[in-house]
């Protein structure tokens, strides 16, 4: 491990952790909003709905670059100038993006989804300045990707990089896991990440000539989902490369190899992780039938390589193994199960006829935080404690990794829990306050905050911990 | 010099904003019909969809052509009468019933049809009205400079379509299918200037088909293949030409 790679991974997750503190505390008064604790009014609760949206894709994106970054470097030589043009783009587009929201209002979601961002009072600078922050992080990450998938290139040829001769069974350079999961899933990123230009470049058009020229509202959102539903995948997948790398070594077991049906499920994943955004417009009447249908298959099919595969493999590895349950390990195993856990509940979301009840109610949070928080976010805090114990000076105390842990997963199933009572109560999602149809809302809201203050209180311990361990390396 | 000023006339001009008033609830404000007595606007749209354009008899402009354009694309429809109501409203105070329906070219030998009224807007409700549907009217000597407009009006009191000048044959069979609650699966509001469309819908015979506007949905992917190929290509060119500049290992030493 050279000296850059230790320093720019340890200011990436201190980065990462400090970030996703802020947006928890975002999410936190969000729901403080919905459980009538607090009254900051509809504006604000926008703003921070905003922003909390696309700090936690952000962090937790950038965390899995990171990791990835990291690790491979033990395989390939990646230029550090990726890293660095990346971490120098992502902390000026959080700036700009936190100017666009708090400062100049902007309010309209994540998905700033087309023509919103036009009709919302006041936010005309707002509104400039967010596109801005995301060419400015949309630049950053593009290079980055291509940085690495460049890097991969160097060393294995596209067809070995997706393990073509490992499922074919013909002869070639092994190719282990990391580098198959790693390659998909920045072929993934680049993919989303040049339909958000494209978004981007057609907003820019619109914004500059002032009405001068519209969009269709079908291709913008078309290709607003492509961008975020294929990124928040993406980004699990990043954190995944990093577990075949590491988990089996975590329970004494030898090294996973890619297999052929290893190879064709990643391969498979590729290809319908790009499809399966057609669900998020199952609503959109004038989008193709046929499409509607491939949404439907892909989103049936979207599990089965990736995640059966993982959840085979991990279940197998910790089997008879001599896991020590560090918490890193636990993060790991933890963050695999509430993944599939949350891919169920996405599933049964993405079936056409559950999706006309479910998808304006809190269902919807509620499997999208469970894969996130309770895994994709696992999964990255999981290489940070793993990167911690390797380059940190100090231990973790064992009775610190039961403390965490136990807020992390009773805090985040709580809070979970709290949305998909509220999906099935038929709450609606994406509003400030209830009224007395859906009463039970706030009820569940106020469950929401004790839960997810509790996994503050743990993310707060571990920040603290994994600096105290860590920070003196990065100045030493 | 002219075409110049037509071109920068072309390009200053604001465009009507049709679609910032759909949906606006209209002011349910009292007219006067001819009977003489006062009676909210809502008595004509409360019951069923009403068609409504202002006008004024005494228009030497647009007024009269435009009216008998709105008669005759309303007699050319088969649309039974109780399927909505026409409401012809003047702004001008001098105006009654009887101006009105002469204006639309009827008379007692030619009678309007049973869905038609004509009314007058008493001067106290012109300015809340007249905000409320983008009515710009503007008091030159006796007569009134004005845009003309034609709003399909819900029975909550709704603005559903709201056009500007004289209908296009898209706009009127838009409205009349509106009003026979046809289903209408793509609007042509979309345009013919987007070019970046998923779609082109024919309202006339309802049918659409898919422009290449979906074709950028394929742009990510097909670049992301692209740049990878290009990406391969690079790195082996370079390997190689890094191979062929390597100079070959010569030892002087004698052997």
């Amino acid at each position: 491990m050279n000296t850059f790679d230790k320093k720019s991974t340890l200011l990436w997750l201190l980065t990462v952790l400090v970030v996703f503190l802020v947006a928890i505390a975002f999410g936190l008064t969000m729901r403080m909003e919905q459980a009538e604790i607090t009254e900051i009014g509809p504006l604000n609760f926008y703003i921070l709905m905003t922003s909390h949206g696309l700090l936690m894709a952000g962090v937790w994106f950038v965390a899995g670059m990171a990791g990835i970054q990291f690790i491979l470097s033990r395989y390939v030589e990646v230029p550090r100038w990726g890293s660095v043009f990346a971490y120098v783009c992502t902390v000026l587009g959080v700036v700009v993006l936190l100017i666009s929201t708090l400062l100049a209002k902007f309010h309209a979601g994540w998905y700033f989804l087309y023509p919103l961002p036009f009709y919302a009072k006041g936010t005309e600078h707002g509104l400039l300045l967010f596109m801005i922050a995301l060419t400015i992080l949309g630049v950053g990450w593009l290079m980055w990707s291509l940085v690495m998938l460049a890097s991969i290139l160097k060393k294995y040829s596209i067809a070995q990089a997706l393990a073509w001769h490992h499922i074919a069974g013909k002869d070639g350079p092994a190719v282990s896991p990391f580098i198959l999961i790693s390659f998909v899933s920045l072929i993934g990123v680049t993919a989303c990440i040049l339909a958000a230009v494209v978004l981007l470049v057609l907003y820019y058009l619109e914004f500059l000539q002032n009405g001068g020229m519209t969009s269709d509202p079908l291709l913008m959102k078309n290709l607003t989902f492509f961008f975020g539903h294929t990124l928040v995948n993406e980004m699990l997948y990043l954190g995944l490369a990093v577990l075949y790398e590491l988990f089996p070594r975590m329970a004494g077991k030898p090294d996973y190899k890619t297999s052929w049906y290893v190879g064709i499920s990643w391969n498979a994943t590729l290809l319908i992780v790009l499809f399966a955004y057609f669900h998020h417009l199952y609503m959109d009447f004038a989008q193709p039938v046929a499409f509607q249908y491939i949404g439907q298959i892909m989103s049936w099919f979207a599990p089965l390589p990736a995640a059966v595969v993982t959840i085979f493999s991990v279940l197998t590895t910790v089997y008879r193994s001599n896991m020590k349950w560090s918490l890193a390990s636990l993060l790991y195993f933890f963050g695999v199960m509430f993944w599939a856990i949350g891919g169920v509940g996405a599933i049964l979301d993405a079936v056409i006829a559950n999706n006309f009840v479910l998808h304006n109610t809190q269902w919807v949070p509620a499997h999208f935080h469970t894969y996130n928080l309770l895994g994709n976010v696992f999964f990255s805090l999981a290489f940070t404690s793993w990167f911690a114990d390797e380059i940190g000076e100090k231990k973790i105390a064992p009775g610190l990794v039961k403390v965490i842990f136990s807020l992390l997963v009773v805090g985040g199933v709580g809070f979970v829990l709290a949305f998909y009572l509220g999906g099935a109560l038929s709450v609606p999602r994406r509003v400030d306050m209830y009224n007395e149809i859906v009463s039970e809302g706030i009820t569940l809201a106020k469950l929401a905050v004790v839960c997810a203050s509790l996994y503050l209180v743990g993310m707060i311990i571990y920040t603290i911990d994994f600096t105290r361990r860590c920070a003196g390396q990065l100045f030493s | 010099m002219c075409w110049a000023i037509i071109l920068l006339s072309f390009f200053s001009t604001q465009q009507p904003d049709e679609m910032g008033y759909l949906l606006k609830n209209i002011p349910d404000v009292p007219v006067r019909t001819a009977e003489s007595s006062l009676q909210p606007l809502s008595s004509w749209y409360s019951q069923k969809p009403m068609i409504l354009t202002l006008a004024y008899s005494r228009c030497p402009g647009v007024c009269s052509p435009y009216v008998l354009q709105i008669r005759d694309q309303l007699a050319m429809q088969s649309i039974a009468e109780d399927k909505f109501q026409m409401v012809v409203l003047s702004f001008d105070s001098t105006d009654n019933a009887q101006t009105l329906s002469k204006l639309a070219g009827y008379s007692k030998v030619n009678p309007p049809p049973s869905n038609w009224t004509f009314a007058v807007l008493p001067t106290e409700s012109r300015e809340e009205l007249a905000a409320s549907l983008g009515l710009k009217w503007k008091k030159l000597g006796e007569l009134y400079d004005h845009n003309s407009l034609l709003l399909l009006v819900s029975t909550e009191g709704k603005i559903l379509q709201r056009v500007e000048g004289l209908p296009s044959n898209d706009q009127w069979n838009r409205l009349f299918r509106e009003i026979t609650h046809e289903f209408v699966p793509v609007y042509s509001t979309l345009g013919e200037n987007i070019w970046t469309s998923c779609f082109r819908y024919d309202p006339a015979s309802g049918t659409w088909r898919m422009n290449w506007g979906l074709l950028l949905i394929l742009i990510p992917s097909v670049a992301t293949v692209c740049i990878l190929l290009i990406l391969q290509t690079i790195i082996r060119v370079g390997a190689t030409k890094k191979i062929a500049n390597t100079k070959p290992i010569i030892s002087h030493d004698p052997v």
